[in-house]
């Protein structure tokens, strides 16, 4: 492939006592690749999720990051310089109660200096377009600036890999959009990005699609492959969205989406 | 009945009272508190109050958020109030039934129930004006001496601010618990006392549980956000001690000593 590897899992295995939340996993993500991780409830995604950023430790294999080992207290602080984490409940991940304060959380943690720090809040800010409220109270936002300043939080630190544990699951459709359209910009831009998602639709915005099941990689897959086998998602207990139905079974009677949106080609079809 | 504590709360304005130097604050806090127990006087008390006040005037704060983080801990001077009111010696006022009301009880309550009130609002004021971060970055320097004898100055005050943060927080949670529980047919408040405080095991449990998750989430975000991986931390907002500072302890420490030995 040429590419940097990312995100590397070889053999990894983790185990709660006695039940095994990963088995086996073996998972490589190239730089600048935007996989989604899905799966039913349980079957490891957060847990493949968390030995990421090294809040957990393989219990069997390896878990490497740009090459570095997760296991070793070394190379902890330059793992967790690189990689993002944001979680679903945007309100418990706050620290601080100025917006602003709260972003630069992380740059002082890894010991920036004050002025760099002024300039990596201002650019995260910005990018989840919230300028305007580096100096509200976060108690008093809505869920959806909550989770769009959590995740400035996570890019103030101008991470190369950003994993994102379910980000929209509390937020309402706009807000979901909004988080959305600024997950896939910042893909763009080039940082790797690894979703979780339990939503079908939202995994069609990555360009790979792992599905878990029972703590093992049941598919991996290009998104384009495996949405056009709806039958694999749904042996692994996942919904395939109505409209991914609509367009699978179009495509399947021989009309052609021609990489228009379903509504558009609904619309054509009627109108004839 | 619905539980709304807004301790802990910071208000978000621009006054003097905010732009103080947290740490000045906090000495201005101590220099305060020291002189409530000084204070032995009714005009002295009074003239604290009218101090408080001013502070309270300059720093701002709508009084109507000042009064919603003061009033749940009103409750916690009740029972001192009525202790005082009915268990001291003195010449009579009142009788109802075997209690009996004196001058000095009646004295005694007012004075130490007005005490009271004025330490939690005192540290109200300094929670409404100093936001969660200058908290922990102030304590974190006065408790700096002690980390020659190991102790975890940093985390301390780390721990002592987010616990601030997130009593408005879990003030939210319960209230959703309890009405969650009400629609599921859960009386908090009929029966003996027995069985309220059986009814009430249905909102502590879950709500311990929340905030036990709330905090695994809170520690995974620090965690992930390189809090305590060994770098060195620096401060986005830099302490400064400013002229206005040291005026306001003058100012502060003159009308203490007038109220202490005038009043």
């Amino acid at each position: 492939m040429g590419e940097q590897i990312a995100i590397r899992f070889s053999g990894v295995s983790h185990s709660f006592k006695e039940r095994m939340a990963l088995r086996n996993v073996s998972l490589e993500i190239a730089e600048g690749e935007f996989v989604a991780i899905m799966g039913a409830n349980g079957s490891g995604k957060s847990t493949l999720a968390k030995h990421i950023n090294a809040l957990l430790l393989p219990s069997e294999g390896k878990v490497e990051i740009f090459g570095m080992d997760t296991s070793s207290p070394k190379r902890l602080l330059d793992i967790r310089k690189s990689i993002g984490y944001l979680q679903q409940n945007p309100q418990s991940q706050f620290v601080a109660t100025i917006v602003e304060d709260d972003v630069a959380f992380g740059p002082e943690n890894i010991g920036m200096e004050r002025e760099a720090i002024g300039a990596a809040v201002h650019d995260a800010l910005e990018t989840v377009g919230m300028l305007d409220f580096a100096q509200r109270d976060s108690s008093q936002l809505s869920g959806g600036e909550m989770q769009r300043i959590a995740l400035a939080g996570t890019l103030a630190m101008r991470p190369r890999i950003l994993v994102l544990d379910e980000p929209t699951a509390m937020l309402d459709p706009l807000n979901r959009q909004r988080v959305l359209g600024i997950v896939r910009d910042l893909s763009q831009s080039g940082i790797t990005i690894v979703l979780i998602t339990h939503s079908v639709e939202e995994a069609r915005l990555a360009n790979r699609i792992v599905c878990m099941s029972g703590g093992e990689v049941a598919i991996d897959s290009s998104t384009e492959e495996l949405l056009a086998a709806p039958e694999r998602i749904a042996g692994i207990g996942l919904d395939l969205p109505f409209g991914a139905q609509v367009a699978h079974e179009l495509e399947r009677l021989g009309v052609s989406l021609d990489g228009h949106p379903l509504e558009q080609k609904i619309g054509e079809l009627l109108w004839r | 009945m619905t539980l709304k504590v807004s301790f802990g709360h910071y208000c978000n304005v621009d006054s003097p009272i905010h732009r103080l130097d947290p740490r000045m604050k906090i000495h201005l806090f101590i220099v305060f508190l020291a002189a409530i127990f000084f204070v032995d006087t009714t005009w002295g008390v009074v003239a604290l109050i009218a101090a408080l006040a001013i502070v309270h005037i300059i720093s701002k704060v709508p009084l109507k958020t000042a009064l919603k983080a003061i009033w749940p801990m009103c409750l916690v001077c009740l029972f001192p109030l009525i202790v005082n009111l009915f268990a001291t010696q003195g010449e009579p006022i009142l009788t109802i039934g075997a209690y009996t009301l004196t001058d000095v009880g009646l004295h005694r309550s007012i004075f130490l129930t007005l005490r009271m009130l004025l330490i939690l609002s005192l540290a109200c004021e300094l929670m409404l004006t100093t936001s969660a971060v200058e908290f922990c970055d102030a304590t974190a320097y006065l408790l700096r001496p002690f980390s020659k004898l190991r102790f975890p100055a940093d985390d301390v005050a780390m721990v002592f601010s987010i616990a601030i943060r997130f009593i408005p927080t879990l003030s939210e949670e319960y209230n959703s618990i309890r009405l969650a529980q009400m629609a599921r047919g859960t009386e908090l408040w009929k029966g003996k006392l027995s069985s309220r405080l059986r009814s009430f095991k249905a909102i502590l449990l879950p709500l311990f549980v929340g905030a036990y998750r709330r905090a695994e989430t809170l520690a995974q975000s620090m965690e992930s956000r390189c809090y305590g991986t060994g770098a060195e931390r620096t401060h986005y907002r830099q302490l400064k001690v400013r002229v206005w500072d040291f005026v306001a302890l003058a100012i502060v420490i003159a009308v203490l000593v007038f109220a202490i030995l005038w009043l």
